[in-house]
């Protein structure tokens, strides 16, 4: 048998069971084309979302090394490709002023760039200079609040643990409460010996994808040190990716459960369909078979029956949301396409229904013909 | 053409066994024109089918054109049904959601032969039992006699060596039996096509060349 005369067979046969086909399709052209919708519009959504951080500019992405094999040295290379990048280190160290004792203040080991990465604002002095990590100079900064409590001017001198360091700059706080101390990083690690082996980190503060982004850094730092690879986590400004990623997993659901329930729906509805026809079409299986139809040709017309219904029905659903959605303000053409193709991957399985029920009508036997009036 | 030996047929149903055939022993040549008659409950729908390839005996053996049966895969057989046998039925059995040239083209498109040629081989051979002008009607739209015409011109369409007939004229009044007595006698006659009609009239039995009478699945001796 031809396979176009398969497709004619079962193209009549669907004809001649209109109200039963057309009740098939719409069920199924309705799943696809409510799931469609979904997706699309969650989809752009989160397009729209990702695409509004970029738009507000930079972020902030920190790693933590955890690891005294990677020094700074061996981490400058990232420096080439993000420009805005800042090392860091920091503990809670207690302080004296004057005499005056305060427990527990942060300090930071910075690099030059800190002061941008950060957008500090100087109020008095200068900030970190090249030249005072090249010598490992004990000079700091204050923030404001710090400055507030103990009447510190530049140029005076403070005691970081036994340690005497100048102030030569004080800068503004971007929160109140937020009371600390910058000094060179490199000062930082010769006093801090302990503290420093613990972990570093790095800022970097770049436009692009978040969720691109993270996975870019991730793979450099596993080619640069891939027996390290557990020794570093990459963090986001706070719940930016968590936002992307629950809203991306919540839309995943949400099709997947309508996704599963048109399936379930459409697939049912052409297993009963095809099941109700092989009941009524015995005598006509018979009848086929006595005059020449072999098993697999019975087998594939009800398949392709099942399949055609499922076609139709896709490419109903796929005209109708085209329709619905480009009259949408903004419409986007490749996330619909993206959309339509995905909800329809998960209906293709449909076409397979009419298995079961094609096996069961191949079965009928050649006899059947002449044994029902 | 056929030979049948010691065939026999025996239906499980559940702890009964119903003894369809017992033993039937039949030998049919190339061009004969052969009626079989009997009571009703006698086994001839079932030595019919068993003829026809539609079944297969519970034992004895059977040879079509020296070939085992017995020994044919499942697609062999819907072959040999295909090319070789043609079926006429008592209710006629055209597909209902089809015009009579749908009908009759069906053998052929499980043949796999192309639509145009399909066509006219259909269309000739509705003509030849003078339906040439009814390809169009579906089978509601058609009398019973023009019904079991069109039937035969299926079973005519892949010019096959052996026709097939349960009760070809049970549903018909006697005229238009009469008129399909005649087309299968025209067939066996012109074509050289072998007939076997099963019947439980005499007058129909009387058209043909031979009868046998089946009775308690078994051929009465004497014939
Ligand atoms: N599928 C079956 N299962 C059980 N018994 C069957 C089956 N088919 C036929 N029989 C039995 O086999 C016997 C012969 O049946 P068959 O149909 O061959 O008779 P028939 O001579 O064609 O009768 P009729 O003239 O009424 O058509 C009957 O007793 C019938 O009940
Ligand atoms: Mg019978």
């Amino acid at each position: 048998m031809r396979a176009s005369d398969y497709i004619y067979l079962a193209k009549k046969d669907l004809r001649s069971f209109k109200l039963r086909s057309s009740l098939i399709i719409t069920v199924l052209a309705i799943g696809i084309f409510s799931s469609t919708l979904n997706l699309y519009h969650t989809s752009k959504r989160q397009d729209e979302l990702i695409s509004s951080f970029s738009a507000l500019g930079s972020q902030i992405i920190s790693i933590w090394i955890q690891d005294e094999g990677i020094s700074l040295s061996r981490l400058s290379f990232l420096s080439s490709y993000f420009p805005t990048i800042s090392y860091e280190a920091s503990c809670q160290k207690d302080i004296k002023y004057l005499r005056r004792l305060k427990n527990g203040v942060s300090i930071i080991g910075v690099t030059p760039s800190y002061k941008n990465v950060h957008s500090l604002s100087i109020k008095k002095g200068r900030f970190i200079l090249p030249c005072d990590l090249k010598e490992k100079r004990m000079v700091c900064l204050v923030s404001s609040g710090l400055c507030e409590e103990f009447p510190i001017r530049v140029g005076e001198k403070i005691k970081i643990l036994e340690n005497k360091v100048r102030v030569i700059g004080i800068f503004k706080e971007e929160e109140q409460g937020q009371e600390r101390i910058v000094i060179p990083l490199s000062t930082y690690q010769d006093i801090f010996l302990e503290e420093a082996k613990k972990y570093l980190q790095v800022v970097i503060l770049t436009k692009g994808n978040p969720e691109f982004l993270q996975k870019e850094i991730k793979r450099m730092l596993e080619r640069r040190f891939p027996e390290k690879k557990d020794r570093f986590d990459i963090f986001f400004q706070e719940g930016l990716l968590g936002l992307i990623k629950e809203q991306r997993f919540t839309s995943m659901l949400l099709i997947l459960g309508i996704g599963l329930a048109t399936l379930l729906l459409a697939g049912g509805g052409i297993v009963s369909l095809i099941m109700l026809s092989i009941k009524q079409r015995y005598k006509e299986i018979g009848i086929m078979r006595a005059i020449g139809a072999k098993k697999s040709d019975i087998f594939y017309l009800f398949l392709i029956e099942g399949a055609l219904l499922s076609v139709v029905g896709v490419i109903l659903a796929g005209g109708l949301s085209l329709l619905w959605l480009g009259l949408t303000p903004g419409f986007r053409l490749d996330i619909f396409l993206q959309s339509f193709l995905w909800v329809s991957s998960i209906c293709l399985p449909l076409s397979l229904c009419g298995y079961y029920p094609s096996l069961q009508a191949s079965r009928v036997s050649p006899i059947t013909a002449i044994r029902v009036a | 053409m056929i030979e049948m030996t010691n065939i026999t047929k025996v239906y499980q149903m559940g702890e009964k066994k119903v003894e369809a055939l017992r033993g039937v022993n039949l030998s049919i040549k190339e061009a004969e024109f052969v009626s079989i008659m009997g009571p009703s409950g006698s086994g001839k729908s079932t030595f019919l089918a068993i003829m026809g390839c539609l079944d297969i005996p519970t034992d004895g053996e059977y040879l079509f054109d020296k070939r085992k049966v017995s020994l044919l895969s499942d697609d062999e057989l819907s072959h040999l049904r295909n090319e070789k046998i043609g079926f006429v039925f008592q209710a006629f059995h055209l597909l209902p959601r089809m015009s009579s040239l749908e009908n009759v083209e069906l053998p052929l498109v499980y043949k796999g032969i192309h639509k145009d040629e399909r066509r006219e081989r259909a269309k000739d051979c509705l003509t030849k039992v003078g339906l040439g002008d009814r390809i169009d009607h579906s089978p509601s739209e058609l009398s019973g006699g023009e019904q079991q015409r069109t039937a035969i011109a299926r079973a005519l369409v892949n010019s096959p060596r052996l026709i097939l007939a349960d009760e070809p004229t049970g549903n018909l009044d006697s005229k238009s039996a009469e008129e399909i007595m005649e087309i299968l006698s025209n067939l066996n006659q012109e074509e050289r096509i072998t007939v076997v009609v099963v019947t439980h009239n005499p007058l129909v039995a009387e058209k043909t060349k031979k009868v046998y009478h089946l009775r308690d699945g078994r051929f009465d001796e004497g014939f």
